[in-house]
């Protein structure tokens, strides 16, 4: 029988069951297919693995059975409804400290942020740090008197761009111009 | 004259992969 591991996106899946909807709408699964996710409980602790068989109910559809794998279940085993993870791995972050881990990168500091420096450079270098793989995109804005970012009118005027692509958590360097 | 003070307003997304992306903004002001 084919068998598939798959990581589970922390917030938009939840429990093993949601796995295997994370992956059908990624890769085509037969009946008969395995899905396997493993991860840590809400208290962070290791938890088990769980296996998934799918099997076809209809044209189009496919159900999924959820069964713990034996031996796996305890007070920091995945429960349905839990988040699973690849064990071994850091916790996600959450939306909260994403958004305080950008605002800590937002403001351009150092001797490189002055005016002049920025004109004769022509834009702006600094290392980005994400705590998980992903794209960063930071623009910078002048905002007209009693402009808004989200409002059309008056409108932003985009000073500088920059997008960094991180291809796993940690820090890269970016450049906005 | 140049001006010696520009307030801009940063605004940074960050999309983890396979997730839904957060926003942040906030204002600051570059001196001379």
């Amino acid at each position: 029988m084919p068998e598939m591991t798959t990581v589970c996106d922390r917030r938009a899946r939840r429990g093993a069951v949601a796995a295997f909807a994370f992956l059908s709408t990624r890769q085509t699964l037969s009946p008969g297919h395995t899905v396997a996710a493993a991860g840590t409980g809400e208290d962070g602790k290791p938890g088990g693995v769980y296996n998934e068989a799918a099997e076809t109910v209809g044209e189009g559809e496919v159900s999924v059975g959820f069964t713990p794998h034996p031996g796996t279940t305890g007070p920091s085993g995945i429960a349905e409804g839990q988040d699973v993870q690849a064990p071994g791995t850091e916790p996600w972050p959450s939306a909260a400290e994403l958004k305080a881990m950008l605002l800590q990168q937002l403001r351009p500091t150092g001797k490189a942020a002055k005016i002049k420096r920025l004109l004769k450079a022509g834009g702006y270098v600094s290392s980005f740090h994400a705590p998980s793989a992903g794209t960063a995109q930071l623009d910078w804005y002048q905002l007209p008197r009693g402009g808004h970012l989200s409002a059309r009118r008056p409108k932003p005027v985009l000073i500088a761009a920059g997008r960094v692509t991180m291809p796993s958590a940690g820090s890269a360097r970016g450049s906005w111009r | 004259m140049h001006s010696r003070r520009v307030t801009l307003t940063a605004k940074a997304t960050f999309t983890p992969h396979g997730q839904t992306a957060v926003v942040a903004e906030e204002r600051f002001t570059l001196t001379a």
